[in-house]
């Protein structure tokens, strides 16, 4: 079957020169692109700032057009307003109305997809609890809200048509610890609900943990492609971790691979990541009430 | 600003030039370029809805008007929100500060200009803030990249450019419901002050003075009016009866002729069809034949001797006062004219045979012209007799290149205007004839009569027409003594018109001009005019009713039922104020035969200024999808202003008067001029047809004088809102589709 017509995106040699007032090129921002991704997969879109993860996703929207190669989105050319309909975007900054307050942000969008008056009245509470944010905050102007909180209304309304697609533009940006691990849980939920993600990110932290597959982007570029255990195992280190030895027992097991012919073994206690050491200290400075990371979300975004 | 300001003067005047700019574009030489011009508009027209069809069609067909809804909504919303209404208060205040430092002469002028100033203030705010919202808003979404959450929604750009289009007009919706409901309280408040002043002035004038009628009007109907009118009937169309005829005195049945004045003062115009066939042959001349009967009743007067240059041949008798001048012998002068009036045929380019020998020139192609041509005596006593000859060039060059008609006919109008003074000039049944001189196969000389009729037969009727104004008004001569002032006929031809009351109300308007002399004493700057009207149908002839005119406001007065009953009656009219000129066209009398609310009327004006408003915003819209705000703004309004510009600069002087005017010498540089002038003449010409034209927004004309906007006056400007807005539409969507939306 061609790809084109079954996978979630595909590209062939997209490659997108920015031209200047005269038609003169000037920036090659997406170089020969080739890329295919299969539906229900999470797929991360890695790379330094400038190297082009922006630009493939507004080609893959048809927001920008490309200079030379094709793309197909759900089977469709991209650009397509058809299959909008079952797209979810959330752009790099959230580009929303500002005079809007959050829920007629919501509904505005949701009109956009004809969904119907009564639907929507169930559908933008339960999004808005869903991203975190409270009634009060609802009901204030978009130009009031905080970097994180105009994010999360930018995630709600990428998600306000149940899309079977949804493209991330650097989603975790703003977010507290909190936020981008709820950010994370949502992306496998989705995942689980059998829908493609596509999210583009500079922070290996954020990736590692949720994609399939990835692939890194340098200078318009593309430089590995592939699992993200494959690529992000180092396979000639091996890492033992144990838990109440002592210094004479560790003195042992450096001779035991001394033995072994592993030569300047390195035997250290292992670190937690920052974030995983964030969440640890909120989880356990809040009263336990069943769900605690939800119930201290908006607290935290707001401070 | 100057072309609302134009909106709202209505100006006929300009209206009227720019048609005949028009007419001697289209009708000079219709050759191949200028009928490619003519259509131009309707080629680009083609071309834009079969693009848009062609692209567009998917877009065209998943169109959604809830989707079109929202985004209007949320620009509607923005406006709101960034407090575009508070420009409303600001514009009342204006309002309020210029109708109270402003000089009315009266009540009624003093409501005139409260109204105009509402309307004008309305359309300036609206139009401006709609200007600035449309032009922005694309460009500004863009560049915030608000648009990237739109474009990736199911929005089609159709949607977008018309959610804007529908959210913007709601806005101009929304200022001009807020002024529109201060223009009314405001009105109805300054009303209820006038119309109680007006009252008590009445109180206080003598039973007897003239302005009576029309105070009494107000003081019934109140200020704020919307009337409707039967007027007489329409003037000006071929083989139709002309509404207004101007007359020496009025035409009796008893006489044989029609009388008109001399010394330039009225013409009678005589309508001619002619044959293509005809006009097909290069040597065709055309030969008129006129019988005019002459009447000098009177010596010159003093006046007459001093301003006048004298007819050297004019003859001095003795009478019993002393030495009296008595006018020369009647000549008249000949001008062929077109549909429109203006001069085909100059009397310099025909030809007098009769008086040929007179000519003493040693050009052999030289011919005695028709500028002064005496009439020679005839059989009937009391008539005079001229032939006019058209030669074959001019029939060629002129005549034969007249465009036809709407229906396809050629006609032209013998203008015979009397020249000399104190002379009357009678038309009777057979005053003048025309036959056309060809040569036939062996070369000789053939006369063909042109009967002087229409389709069916029937003999088309001679115009008699008063000197005319710039504004292309009739003059009607003021005079003291009624028997020797002019009059003009106003013809009703109503069939089934009915008079609901004893008294009908009817409108006089005018223009007065004033000479020098006439104008120094202040108590001589009453025009007091007077009319009199005789049922066709009954034979009644109502008393003359006196009143005073001016320009530029209504006078009212109330004729007797049995004057008017039936709708067949002419009403005679005569200025009896020495030295004033009382300009008049077919509409300047008119039945008043109902009154409209003035709420709705007001409504009917921000009608069109809405449309006005929602074209303004549809160029905005599709200015701003190709180029940034502030070059969006300028190119709207050019392209707003650019017809009327191009209409302003009118008449375009020929290129060889300005090549000469300038001072080319050398041939060739004047030659390069010319052309280059009359090149861009033409590409002026051209633009300005494909651009809209505002002239058909007449917010204020109607609705300041207290006339009921009529529907044409509201269809006008949907028109070319929807032809103009629908193509620019498209077009910007067109743009829009092809524009990557990222900054
Ligand atoms: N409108 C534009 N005109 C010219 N060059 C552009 C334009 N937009 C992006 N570029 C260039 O294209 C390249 C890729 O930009 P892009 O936004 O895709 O990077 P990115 O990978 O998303 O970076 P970041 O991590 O900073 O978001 C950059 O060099 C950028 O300068
Ligand atoms: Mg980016």
């Amino acid at each position: 079957m061609n790809p084109a017509n079954s996978a979630a995106v595909y590209t062939k040699d997209l490659t997108k020169i920015y031209k200047d007032f005269w038609g003169r090129p000037k920036v090659t921002a997406l170089h020969d692109l080739n890329l295919t991704i299969e539906r229900g997969e999470v797929f991360g879109l890695l790379g330094p700032n400038g190297s082009g993860k922006s630009t493939t996703i507004k080609l893959l929207l048809g927001l920008i057009f490309p200079t030379r190669g094709v793309a197909s989105v759900l089977g469709q050319p991209a650009g397509n307003t058809v299959i909008n309909e079952r797209i979810g975007f959330l752009p790099e900054e959230s580009y929303l109305y500002k005079f809007l307050n959050g829920e007629e942000t919501l509904r505005f969008y949701g009109k956009l997809f004809k969904i119907s008056h009564r639907e929507l009245k169930k559908r933008v509470p339960l999004l808005l609890d869903k991203v975190g944010l409270d009634e009060p905050s609802r009901k204030r102007k978009l130009r009031e809200y905080s970097k994180g909180m105009a994010r999360r209304i930018g995630l709600a309304q990428a998600l306000i048509n149940d899309p079977d697609l949804i493209l991330l533009d650097e989603p975790t940006t703003g977010l507290d610890p909190i936020g981008t691990r709820e950010m994370k849980d949502l992306i496998v939920s989705l995942k689980k609900q059998g829908k493609t993600v596509i999210l583009c990110s500079h922070l290996l932290a954020d990736v590692q943990d949720v994609c399939d597959r990835i692939t890194i982007l340098f200078k318009g570029k593309m430089q590995t492609l592939g699992d993200v255990r494959d690529l992000l195992q180092v396979r000639d280190i091996t890492q033992i971790e144990a838990k109440g030895l002592s210094p004479v027992q560790i003195e042992e097991v450096r001779q035991f691979m001394a033995r072994m012919g592993a030569g300047n073994a390195a035997i250290t206690h292992p670190t937690t990541t920052l974030e995983d050491l964030f969440i640890r200290v909120v989880r356990e400075n809040t009263p336990a009430n069943g769900d605690g990371a939800v119930a201290v979300a908006p607290a935290a975004s707001r401070s | 600003m100057s072309v609302i300001a134009k909106i709202f003067a209505g100006s006929i005047a300009s209206g009227i030039a720019a048609q005949g700019v028009v007419a001697q574009v289209t009708g000079a030489n219709a050759s191949l370029s200028d009928r490619l011009a003519g259509s131009f508009g309707y080629i680009i027209a083609a071309i834009i809805i079969l693009l848009g069809v062609a692209l567009g069609l998917a877009d065209l067909l998943r169109l959604n008007p809830k989707r079109i809804w929202a985004i209007g909504s949320v620009s509607f919303r923005e406006s709101i929100r960034r407090r575009v209404l508070w420009v409303t208060p600001l514009a009342m205040l204006g309002i309020i500060a210029v109708s109270q430092l402003s000089h009315p002469f009266d009540e009624q002028d003093a409501i005139r200009q409260t109204t105009k100033y509402c309307l004008f203030a309305s359309g300036v705010v609206v139009v401006i803030a709609t200007l600035i919202l449309a032009c922005t808003s694309l460009p500004k979404e863009i560049d915030n990249r608000v648009i990237y959450t739109i474009v990736t929604k199911p929005a089609t750009r159709l949607e977008i450019v018309l959610g804007k289009t529908v959210g913007f007009a709601r806005t101009s919706a929304a200022i001009l419901l807020v002024m529109g409901i201060f223009s009314y309280a405001y009105l109805q408040i300054n009303a209820a002050q006038l119309t109680s002043s007006i009252r008590a002035r009445l109180a206080n004038l003598p039973q007897t003075d003239q302005s009576r009628d029309t105070l009494r009007h107000y003081a019934d109907e109140g200020l704020l009016q919307a009337r409707n009118y039967t007027l007489p009937a329409p003037g000006g169309v071929w083989g139709v009866a002309p509404g207004l005829q101007m007359y020496a005195k009025v035409p009796q049945a008893s006489d044989p002729y029609k009388w008109v004045f001399g010394n330039n003062e009225q013409d009678a115009i005589y309508p001619f069809e002619l044959p293509d066939d005809l006009l097909a042959h290069p040597d065709t001349s055309l030969i008129f034949t006129l019988n005019i009967a002459t009447n000098q009743p009177r010596p010159l007067t003093r006046r007459e001797i001093e301003a006048e240059a004298p007819d050297p041949t004019a003859t001095t008798r003795a009478t019993t006062q002393g030495v009296a001048k008595y006018p020369g012998p009647p000549r008249i002068a000949v001008t062929l004219l077109n549909e429109n009036a203006y001069a085909v045929v100059t009397p310099a380019e025909m030809m007098d045979p009769v008086h040929q020998s007179e000519l003493k020139s040693a050009d052999p192609e030289a011919f005695k012209n028709v500028n002064s041509v005496r009439l020679e005596p005839s059989e009937r006593k009391g008539v005079g007799q001229a032939i006019v000859v058209v030669p074959p060039k001019p029939v060629q060059e002129k005549i034969a290149k007249l465009p036809p008609a709407a229906d396809g006919k050629r006609r032209i109008y013998l203008m015979i205007t009397g020249i000399t003074l104190a002379t009357q000039y009678g038309y009777g049944a057979n005053a003048v004839g025309l036959s056309a001189q060809i040569s036939d196969a062996s070369g000789n000389p053939m006369i063909i009569p042109i009967p002087r009729t229409g389709a069916g037969g029937k003999e088309l009727p001679p115009t008699f027409r008063g000197r005319l104004t710039s504004t292309r008004l009739q003059q009607l001569r003021g005079e003291e003594d009624r028997t020797e002032a002019p009059v003009g006929v106003f013809e009703f031809r109503q069939q089934g018109f009915s008079a609901g009351e004893d008294e009908v109300p009817f409108e006089f308007r005018t223009k007065v001009e004033r000479t020098s002399d006439a104008q120094s004493t202040e108590a001589e700057n009453m025009t007091r005019v007077e009319v009199e009207i005789r049922n066709r149908k009954t034979g009644y002839t109502s008393p003359a009713i006196e009143m005073t005119a001016d320009s530029d406001r209504p006078t009212f007065f109330r004729a007797p039922r049995a004057a008017v009953d039936g709708g067949d009656f002419d009403l005679h009219l005569r200025s009896r104020t020495e030295g004033h000129f009382v300009g008049l066209r077919p509409s300047s009398v008119a039945v008043v035969s109902s009154s409209q609310s003035f709420a709705f009327n007001l409504l009917k004006s921000l009608l069109i200024l809405w449309m006005l408003s929602v074209l303004v915003v549809i160029i905005s819209v599709f200015c701003s999808t190709f180029v940034s705000w502030p070059i969006a703004v300028v190119l709207t309004l050019v392209i707003l202003l650019g017809r009327w510009c191009v209409t302003q600069l009118g008449d375009p002087a020929s290129p060889q008067q300005m090549a000469t005017d300038l001072g080319f010498v050398n041939p060739v540089s004047s030659r390069v001029f010319t052309d280059t002038l009359g090149a861009l003449n033409k590409l002026l010409t051209i633009t300005a047809k494909v651009l809209p034209d505002l002239d058909q927004f007449r917010v204020t004309e109607d609705i300041e004088r207290g006339v009921s906007i009529s529907t044409r006056s509201l269809i006008d400007p949907l028109m070319v809102l929807l032809t103009f807005g629908t193509l620019l539409l498209i077009l910007a969507y067109l743009l829009l589709r092809k524009k990557e939306v990222a900054p």
